[in-house]
């Protein structure tokens, strides 16, 4: 139908309207934010990478010091990252060229130093296969060689936290909150109207983790979330969702306002108006 | 098409006793928020043994909370599916603060849900969601999202994360077919005519 369609996807962020963790990860997430001092926690814009990349065990700050993550066998430098986009693209690179081998080592660092190899990093999906789950292959790129288990044997538990997409799994956001309500949320122990910069915060803090989950623009972060499970395949529901619901994007402005004026310069007698402007 | 939500095989006796715990916070007059965990509690209480812990963060002593009278007066559902209420002010990131290991022990998942996100057995299964994460080894995981009405993109704008339809930045954009009964003359497909 779709081949290659992801059912469910790694992803490096997973925004703040409905994680799901698993309980030994939200009591990890937890002891974390009881580190953040409260004058940032007036806002939750940051966590949605945090928490797809810290280290449940290590210390802060920089989760034991460890300022480097390696990525598909590179070592990923924080500062450097942040200090150049340049230099990003040319380490995208190099890590590109080592997926396109097929025999990149997928290794992840812990707050220790030590790199293990985690396996199920490196399930890729198996493209044009109906049913995911059942008959989707796994391929794990490991130190030049290929195995084959079977999707049954979970991987090793990580020490970081790794957040997945489900495509087939859908809430509804019916956003009827009004900003009045948003702002009664606001306790007067923090700041209204200039909030500290939680997403700062984190990267100072725990660069590791928010390296781990990448920066939404970056090489590592388009390879992080390739990685993907099963093909979707709709239910009814789904389907009465999708005839239903407006997910199309909408044009942007600029467009829409050329339409306009196309339209309004070719009406329905053929002859040319001029616009409010001119007139 | 018409297969479940639940994966195949699974076993739902793992769906039941005290699995999910839920937590939301939402004002003491948004009562929009309440009928949407009512429905969350009636459709996955039971089946997906979930229970809510529910902050009203401007709830004040001796002050009137309608939503938490209109919760507290569901009967059927607080005494099973309510794990308890809390009263913390402030941004949810200083309710979750609060949630300490005794009282997520008894739980095998922790949803941070948004008061304005509805949920629907169509849409949403728990246990395919335990399924996913079991067998992918995440420790997070999220359902994409989807607009409510014909008005607007959430939030009034488009991220790749919040569709699952709709082609995305890493996706494929996907083609679902739908039986129809005309097929206009601009296209047909010459299979037709053989299948006829």
């Amino acid at each position: 139908m779709h081949a290659g369609t992801c059912l469910v996807q790694t992803s490096p962020i997973a925004e703040q309207m409905s994680p799901i963790f698993r309980r030994d990860a939200f009591d990890a997430f937890r002891r974390k934010l009881l580190e953040i001092p409260p004058r940032f926690l007036a806002t939750d814009f940051g966590l949605e990478t945090f928490w797809c990349g810290f280290d449940w065990n290590a210390s802060s700050p920089d989760e034991g010091g460890h300022q480097h993550a390696i990525v598909n066998g590179f070592e990923w430098n924080a500062s450097r990252y942040a200090s150049s986009a340049n230099e990003r693209s040319v380490i995208g690179a190099s890590v590109d060229h080592e997926r396109a081998d097929g025999e990149g080592k997928h290794e992840t660092a812990d707050g220790e130093g030590n790199h293990e190899t985690a396996v199920g990093e490196c399930i890729e999906c198996a493209a044009g296969r109906r049913d995911g789950r059942s008959r989707a292959r796994s391929r794990v790129i490991s130190h030049g060689s290929s195995i084959s288990p079977p999707i049954s044997i979970s991987p090793p538990i990580s020490r970081v936290s790794r957040c997945i997409l489900m495509h087939h799994m859908s809430v509804v956001h019916a956003d009827h909150r009004t900003i009045k309500s948003t702002l009664a949320n606001w306790s007067d122990h923090v700041k209204k109207d200039a909030p500290d910069d939680l997403r700062a915060y984190l990267t100072q803090t725990w660069p590791g983790a928010m390296l781990r989950s990448g920066d939404p623009v970056d090489r590592h972060h388009r390879l992080h979330a390739r990685r993907c499970w099963g093909e979707w395949e709709p239910s009814e529901g789904q389907l009465h969702a999708l005839v239903h619901a407006p997910l199309v994007e909408r044009p942007k402005a600029g467009v829409r306002k050329a339409k306009r004026k196309r339209k309004a310069k070719h009406n329905v007698t053929g002859a040319v108006t001029t616009s409010s402007k001119q007139a | 098409m018409s297969r479940s939500l639940a994966p195949s095989g699974y076993d739902q006796s793992k769906g039941t006793g005290r699995r999910w715990l839920v937590v939301s916070s939402s004002s003491c007059n948004d009562l929009t928020a309440v009928s949407f965990v009512l429905e969350l509690l009636a459709h996955y209480g039971a089946s997906a043994g979930l229970r809510a812990l529910l902050n009203y963060f401007d709830a004040r002593p001796r002050t009137p909370c309608p939503a938490l009278d209109q919760v507290r007066n569901a009967s059927h559902l607080v005494p099973d599916y309510v794990a308890s209420f809390s009263f913390v002010p402030g941004f949810k990131t200083r309710l979750w603060r609060t949630l300490p290991p005794e009282l997520t022990a008894s739980y095998q998942y922790v949803w941070l849900r948004d008061s304005d996100v509805i949920t629907t057995p169509r849409l949403f299964a728990p246990a395919e969601v335990e399924h996913w994460m079991h067998v992918t080894a995440a420790t997070v995981a999220a359902p994409s999202v989807l607009p409510f009405a014909n008005t607007k993109p959430v939030h009034g704008w488009w991220t790749p994360w919040r569709s699952s339809f709709a082609g995305t930045l890493y996706l494929v954009p996907i083609c679902v077919h739908r039986p129809s009964l005309i097929a206009e003359q601009m296209s047909p497909d010459p299979m037709l005519r053989t299948t006829d």
